[in-house]
């Protein structure tokens, strides 16, 4: 039986790095993290998040937040950082949703990467609106 | 000298039996515990999470006990639960944590003491290593930026100590570009050099990272890729000042040598982590080992 078992986990140890890596292709997860054995492998980089209140057909920076919004941003932040976009910001928009006042948020998060073929830093914008 | 009865391609790996190799699980299994418990206790003294402080108290305490054939089990039990608690709390905790955490595991669920667990442990630890370095290789071709020394200029642009140790294989203005370039900024770059000898350092990384998993496979070849791959891992640790992933995967190399080889060389990571317990409590200094000042 412990034969079984030490087998299945080499194999799944084998196979994971190939799953790790098309979750860093699909969904921009760390390549450093979650044992896909790719660190030193690509630099990645901390993302920025910026908030929006969308008010009257335009857009206004969400400039101060309460503790516990402060709390949803940073663990938004560290969480992308490790999971990609399977980090839900769901949380974040729901809590900026209920204490602003306009028509919706945009939570926007900016992430630098390594381009290979340009071998310069380059940047990608995800944006979502949380409309009422 | 016999081969275990039992001979899949999970026993590849199997030492012949009385050779002793038990030893050389039983120092292991106990360096992880330290290792656990140095680890921790430097996340501890920089104000980590809460739950750190009783993790590496537990991790110590587990240390200490695995010295102790008789509770060395139960100290497993406890480490393996400590740093699964750790990785359960922590955001992204780095890989070499995983690492630990999957040979405690293997530690927990075989006795080193029993024969034929002791086999499976063996086989279990040499595959990993091989599975590791293949897969560290295999990831920086397929991310490709190995291949005209992309990754390498990026990180000399924004790690001194990288600067420092492959510096001389750039051109002086090629160095203060990319020192110049910071490494952070959206549009800076390019991170590519048309310095051969750095282009032949970035490839020798993954084609070493590929090319040693064969040496090892290989029986006639074993004793040499194992300490030619121990001397690689800790080379490439040092390079980076990554101290505990260096201490944890080179230990799981050398976990290859056959019998009780990696027992006489247990007193040498036994030393290597009392050092690094010194500098938790102020006594050595080791910034040279260490990447922004924490293990």
């Amino acid at each position: 039986m412990k034969r079984r078992i030490v087998i299945a986990f080499l194999l799944l140890f084998a196979v994971w790095p190939a799953v790790h890596r098309s979750l860093v292709a699909g969904w921009d997860v760390n390549p450093w993290k979650l044992a896909g054995w790719a660190m030193y492998a690509r630099p990645h980089f901390p993302p920025e998040l910026r908030l929006y209140v969308l008010r009257g057909g335009g857009e206004r920076p969400i400039a101060r937040f309460t503790p516990w919004e402060q709390t949803l941003a940073d663990e938004l932040v560290e969480r992308r950082y490790t999971l990609g976009e399977l980090a839900s910001s769901d949380d974040l928009a729901r809590a900026l949703l209920e204490r602003t006042r306009g028509e919706g948020v945009a939570i926007e998060l900016r992430t630098r990467f390594l381009d290979p073929d340009t071998a310069h830093i380059g940047e990608r914008v995800e944006r979502r609106e949380l409309r009422r | 000298m016999e081969r275990p009865a039992r001979t899949g391609w999970l026993e590849w790996f199997a030492d012949p039996a009385g050779t002793g190799f038990a030893n050389s699980l039983l120092a292991f299994r106990s360096l992880l515990l330290v290792h656990g418990a140095v680890r921790v206790w430097d996340l501890a003294r920089v104000g980590g999470h809460p739950l750190h402080l009783a993790i590496a108290g537990i991790l110590t305490l587990a240390a200490v006990a695995s010295v102790s054939r008789r509770f060395g089990r139960p100290a497993v039990f406890a480490g393996v639960w400590a740093v699964f608690v750790e990785v359960a709390v922590t955001h992204g905790p780095a890989n070499h944590v995983y690492l630990e955490l999957l040979l405690l595991g293997l530690f927990a669920l075989l006795d080193p003491e029993r024969d034929d667990e002791a086999v499976l442990l063996t086989c279990a630890l040499r595959w990993m290593v091989v599975l590791l370095l293949f897969w560290a290789g295999l990831q920086k071709v397929l991310y490709g930026t190995y291949f005209r020394a992309e990754f390498l200029c990026w990180m000399i642009a924004q790690r001194p100590p990288f600067a420092q140790a492959l510096g001389f294989l750039l051109p002086a203005d090629e160095l203060a570009r990319l020192a110049a370039a910071g490494a952070q900024a959206v549009g800076s770059g390019p991170y590519r050099t048309d310095s051969v000898l750095l282009i032949a350092a970035s490839n020798s990384v993954w084609i070493a990272e590929l090319a040693l998993p064969a040496l090892l496979i290989s029986r006639r070849t074993r004793m040499v890729g194992t300490w030619l791959a121990a001397a690689f891992v800790l080379s490439i640790q040092l390079v980076a000042r990554e101290a505990m992933f260096g201490l944890l995967y080179s230990q799981l190399v050398l976990m290859v040598l056959p019998g009780r080889g990696f027992r006489r060389i247990a007193p040498v990571y036994a030393a290597a982590y009392a050092y690094l317990a010194g500098h938790l409590l102020g006594l050595v200094p080791a910034e040279w080992i260490l990447k922004r000042g924490a293990l």
